[in-house]
């Protein structure tokens, strides 16, 4: 009996291992996921060629040391097993994995290629713009499987700009071996260690990968995978209708379309923060910078503080919600504070009320309101912007009775005046992207006196305390408190209609099942966590 | 051997009566059409039921009066902006139509001043100016217009110049050929001998037996340009908003083809229409004027 | 006649010159691409850094001049973006261009020639009004809004062709219809405007009165006649379309030299525009040159009356 027992254990055994699913690979890469997207930025594959934009592109074929959790946001390991924080800050040691393979026959992963990465992506000249590598000193390796980090000053937040969740941290791990080869055939055939392995590139039309089986970490279940560059969003939505692609970036200003059209979608909640910026609250720095007599200024003003009310109260933010987004707005108190979380403050959004609006710009001495310009600019990934811009003017003429020129104009031109801070009294409709985890960090580069790109409107020393005092606080739970009382401040002083958080939105085909998604990561990414539906 | 003028127009009756014939002789529904839109253009303000830049946002995308969901307040439905769609396309035959006449205006001037040049003069100028139309025609005009708009940012003003200094070269060619045929003929030799100058001949002789070509090109052109303005304000470098030029609207309209397809195809039947109007007139006007006026 | 090749190509490459500087004015005046190709917090430091290494932080006469000098020798600089020489872009792209605009003019002559013939021949019948209707409404519909619609009958709702993008030769049929139904109405009026002329000319009437048979009289000596100007025509006509190319483009992502050139625009890629904007230019004179020497070649009263012969 035992040895009947025993034999059909073994025999058990080897039906299952012979024709029962692997635990490993439950499927073979099979079929061809193409994805389409508006634009592909620099179509730079190198670490000093990218700003971010890219990752679009490129997020695919490789790694960072450190990866988020969709769920919960913590920082996982990816290509780094562990790290550490040394000396207040000023150093990040990283305990690399063991036995990943780049493609090809570029070897394994060492301490090696993480320094040169690096300090290819922090020379002089370099389109990489993440914070640390500008206070990179040195990346040291005592061994193989250890990286020294060391930086000119504390930067208590390091790891969010090495993780791949969110946008505009490039810093992904290329190999010494494959650099080297020049810059050239470095762009032509690059090298990572992604699941996602390059093929071929067409400049400005497609990209295509390949499934690298036995992945470290996963395999994918689709064989090739196929990004294509289509600038018209209704194309993009003509073709995941028909099937023809299986994931289409299309933007939150086309849920109906998509539901008209039948298809379904998968949204990325906490992709930006919506609202109008009133341009022209920071000292004169020069002709152009500072406009007399701007009536939604100075930040302290009380008659100034009225116009603010007053314009919040006569947007009615729940209609621009309900018809412009499609639902996809979280009314929000104050930009990149997006409800549910431990550092937004619980701030009623201001509401619709014309009525208590005029009252408000009468007591303020503008009873007809005044003349101003509405800039209308698209972003990538942002172009209902426009859109919101014209409805905002629409509503405040008819409420307020303010005369607004609107000024399309190209995103080419505006980006200059972000830097000069040469808008002053003009309103711009703008969503901030979440490039960080936390409020402040966005707020450190975009609407602090020192930054280099004006675009919160303002500039103010307390706005400068705050940032300075959280970007040295380590504890996470007092970050949290002080950016509350940040948010507090700003419900009252920014001169911002804030609108709320929108989404970033794709429309997928039948083909394409579900997969882990990164709140705030508008780029589709984990891409080899898309299971096939057959 | 008496001197005539063979080369004049069909009409020849005088005063009102030459009037009332001409006018009997226009093809009905063409005119008819073209009269509406020039009666839009001028008293948009007062045929028009709302005013074309003001919508309400909660009142957007809704269909025409005659669909389920429609209102006979808004007879053709609302756009994305909640703004109402016939009183846009009125207000947006004063654009296509102001656009079109401006530069066709300028194209027309300068083109048949260059023609008439280089046709009368002939020689160095001529080679000059012919050279100078072959390079504004190679230039292609889409992105030009796309890369003047990158520099000065769209406007009324620019699409009118970019179009009118772009497109002159057509007329001019035109032009410059009749002018050099007409100049064969014996009473410009005559004029020449009794010692006309040279400004009076092409003033006197020439110019009026060009017109009726310059009006069957203009009226053509016209539309052109009329289409042209719309694909310029597609790729986002026409006449900026809220104006509505019909263009812009069926630009705007375009992503909601499958909620909202109304939106991008009245403005594009208005256009059609208009444009099919425009043609009919010029072929009318080519066919009652050319074939005894064009040689080969 | 060899010396009247000879200068028109001579003219040909000053014109090109006189093109060339314009845009490459236009272009630099438009905007910095530094600007674009860095996030919007980059410092002034880093891109000005860029600039330097790029050559956009010398003079525009400096850029001017090593720009004529390069293009001497066959180089066209390398594009801003993507660090790659401007030619293997325009080689990769102009050819799709092409093609398509192949496809498309092909199509307009095959559908507008003999419409436009029989048009002319049955003048005044309902066959006439058809098509005038036809070729009518080909230019009064606007190419971008046709495309659209095209997509969303032929690519959604019926789904028997892509809606977008170069795969298969299904994928030429949609753009190149929106394409071309534009000069098939053009071409069609033409040819009917040029036969009605030439059917009323003397030497087709002495050919009636020989007794030919009326077929032989269209065929042979009339369309051979009414060519000339449906010949010139189609130059201009090659350039509307390479213009209509931009947009036909866009709206399908057609991966051609059109979008290039407008996307090189959108990211102020200047050599991009200026190399693409050429070679757009320097195919219309070309071809308007061909033109030119073939219509004297059949014409001679024609090429003695040319200045400058």
């Amino acid at each position: 009996m035992g040895n009947l027992l025993r034999y059909a254990l073994v025999l058990g055994a080897v039906l299952v291992a012979a024709g029962g699913p692997s635990a490993v690979d439950a499927k073979d890469p099979q079929g061809t996921l193409t994805i389409a997207v508006a634009t592909m930025a620099n179509e730079s594959f190198l670490p000093d060629g990218t700003p971010g934009a890219e990752m679009v592109f490129s997020n695919y074929m490789f790694e960072h040391l450190v990866r988020r959790d969709p769920e919960t946001g913590q920082n996982l390991p990816m290509l780094a097993e562990s790290w550490e924080m040394r000396d207040g800050a000023t150093t990040w040691v990283f305990k690399l994995r063991r036995g990943v393979k780049f493609h090809g026959n570029f070897g394994e992963v060492t301490c090696e290629d993480i320094r040169h990465t690096f300090t290819k992506a922090a020379r002089p000249g370099t389109a990489n713009t993440t914070p640390f590598l500008k206070k990179l000193k040195e990346v040291q390796c005592p061994d193989p499987h250890t990286a020294v980090v060391r930086l000119g000053s504390a930067h208590p937040m390091m790891l969010n700009e090495v993780n791949s969740g969110v946008f505009a941290q490039v810093t992904y791990i290329q190999s010494k071996k494959a650099l080297e080869r020049g810059d050239d055939a470095a762009n032509r055939h690059p090298i990572g260690t992604g699941p996602w392995e390059f093929v071929s590139h067409t400049f400005g039309d497609r990209v295509e990968y390949k499934a690298v089986r036995n992945h470290w970490r996963k395999t994918p279940e689709f064989d090739r995978l196929l990004l294509l560059k289509v600038p018209e969003a209704a194309t993009r939505i003509a073709m995941v209708a028909a099937g023809r692609i299986d994931v289409a970036e299309v933007g939150v200003d086309f849920v109906k379309e998509l539901k008209a059209a039948r298809v379904e979608t998968r949204a990325i909640p906490e992709f930006a923060s919506v609202g109008i910026t009133l341009g022209g609250m920071w000292p004169d720095r020069g002709p152009g910078t500072s406009k007399p007599g701007l009536a939604w200024g100075p930040l302290d003003d009380e008659r100034a503080r009225k116009v603010r009310l007053a314009f919040n109260l006569a947007v009615d933010a729940q209609a621009i919600r309900d018809e412009i987004f499609g639902g996809f707005l979280a009314l929000t108190p104050a930009t990149m504070f997006f409800p549910g979380k431990p550092w937004t403050p619980d701030l009623k959004p201001y509401g619709y009320d014309p009525a208590r609006a005029r009252e408000l710009m009468k007591e303020a001495g503008h009873p007809n309101c005044f003349e101003f310009t509405m800039l209308l600019v698209a972003w990538p990934g942002r172009g209902y912007l426009p859109r919101v811009g014209e409805a905002t003017a629409s509503m405040l003429e008819k409420n307020l009775g303010c005369k607004i020129t609107r000024e399309p104009m190209d995103r080419a031109i505006f980006s200059r005046h972000f830097g000069a801070r040469t808008y002053p009294g003009k309103a711009l409709a703008y969503a901030f992207p979440q490039t960080g985890t936390e409020p402040w960090e966005i707020w450190t580069r975009v609407g602090h006196s020192k930054a280099a790109a004006q675009i919160s409107g303002f500039e103010h020393p307390v706005m400068d305390e705050f940032l300075d005092r959280i970007s040295r606080e380590p504890d996470a739970a007092a970050r949290a408190k002080l950016q509350k009382e940040m948010a507090a401040w700003m419900y009252k002083h920014v001169p911002r209609i804030e609108l709320g958080g929108t989404a970033a939105l794709y429309g997928v085909s039948k083909r394409v099942g579900k997969w882990p998604l990164v709140p705030g990561q508008g780029i589709p990414h984990y891409t080899e966590y898309i299971t096939r539906v057959d | 051997m008496a001197i005539v003028e063979v080369e004049r127009p069909v009409l020849v009756e005088h005063g009102p009566r030459r009037v009332w014939s001409a006018v009997r002789q226009l093809p009905a529904a063409p005119t008819l059409i073209l009269s509406v839109v020039v009666v839009f253009a001028l008293f948009a303000g007062q045929v028009a039921p709302h005013p074309p830049t003001e919508g309400e946002l909660r009142m957007r995308t809704k269909p025409a009066a005659w669909v389920e969901g429609g209102s006979t307040a808004h007879l053709l439905g609302t756009d994305d902006q909640g703004r109402d769609i016939l009183s846009r396309i009125i207000h947006g035959t004063r654009v296509s139509m102001a656009v079109s006449l401006l530069a066709i205006l300028l194209a027309g001037s300068i083109g048949t001043a260059i023609g008439l040049l280089a046709g009368y003069k002939g020689g160095l100028i001529d080679a000059l100016l012919m050279r100078l139309a072959d390079v504004a025609l190679s230039m292609p005009l889409i992105l030009i217009a796309v890369v003047v708009a990158a520099v000065n940012g769209p406007s009324f003003r620019n699409v009118i110049l970019v179009i009118g200094l772009l497109l002159w070269p057509r007329f001019a060619r035109q032009v410059r050929g009749e002018t050099l045929s007409i100049k064969e003929n014996d009473y410009v030799a005559l004029a020449r001998v009794a010692g006309r100058s040279g400004s009076y001949i092409v003033w006197r002789h020439i110019f009026p037996n060009v017109v009726p070509s310059l009006l069957v090109i203009s009226t053509l052109q016209m539309a052109y340009v009329i289409l042209l303005e719309g694909s310029l304000s597609f790729l986002g470098v026409g006449v900026p908003p809220p104006r509505p030029a019909w263009g812009l609207m069926i630009a705007e309209g375009r992503h909601l083809v499958w909620t909202a397809p109304w939106v991008a195809a009245f403005p594009g039947i208005a256009m059609a229409v208009t444009l099919l109007a425009l043609n009919m007139f010029g072929d009318w006007l080519r066919d009652k004027l050319d074939p005894k006026l064009r040689q080969v | 006649m060899q010396r009247y090749i000879l200068g028109r190509v001579a003219q040909l490459f000053v014109s090109l010159l006189v093109v060339v500087t314009f845009v490459f004015l236009l272009s630099r005046l438009s905007g910095d691409p530094v600007q674009l190709m860095l996030d919007v917090t980059a410092t002034e430091a880093e891109k000005q850094a860029l600039r330097v290494q790029l050559g956009l932080d010398q003079p525009f006469a400096v850029q001017y001049a090593v720009y004529l000098r390069g293009m001497a020798t066959g180089d066209f600089g390398r594009s801003v973006l993507s660090r790659r020489p401007v030619l293997e872009h325009i080689g990769e792209r102009l050819p799709n261009t092409l093609m398509l605009g192949a496809v498309a003019i092909v199509l307009s002559v095959v559908i507008g020639v003999p419409i436009g013939v029989y048009s002319a021949v049955k003048r005044g019948t309902a066959l006439d009004h058809v098509a005038r209707v036809f070729a009518v409404l080909g230019q009064a519909v606007p190419t971008f809004w046709l495309g659209i619609m095209l997509i969303l009958v032929f690519g959604v709702w019926l789904g028997w062709l892509p809606p977008g993008g170069k795969s298969g030769p299904e994928s030429y049929i949609l753009p190149a219809i929106t394409l071309g139904y534009f000069t098939a109405a053009a071409i069609m009026r033409l040819t009917r405007s040029s036969m009605l002329e030439v059917l009323g000319a003397e030497y087709v009437k002495f050919a009636r009165i020989k007794g030919l048979r009326e077929r032989v009289v269209i065929w042979k000596h009339a369309l051979k006649n009414a060519t000339i100007p449906v010949l010139t025509f189609s130059v201009m006509l090659f350039v509307i379309f390479l213009g209509g190319a931009v947009v036909t483009e866009t709206v399908f992502a057609w991966p051609g030299l059109g979008r290039l050139i407008l996307e090189g625009i959108n990211t102020r890629d200047y050599p991009i525009v200026q190399g693409g904007v050429m070679v757009f230019s320097a195919i219309y004179l070309l071809a308007n040159l061909m033109v030119d020497v073939l219509y004297s070649y059949f014409n001679p009263k024609i090429r003695y009356a040319r200045p400058g012969a």
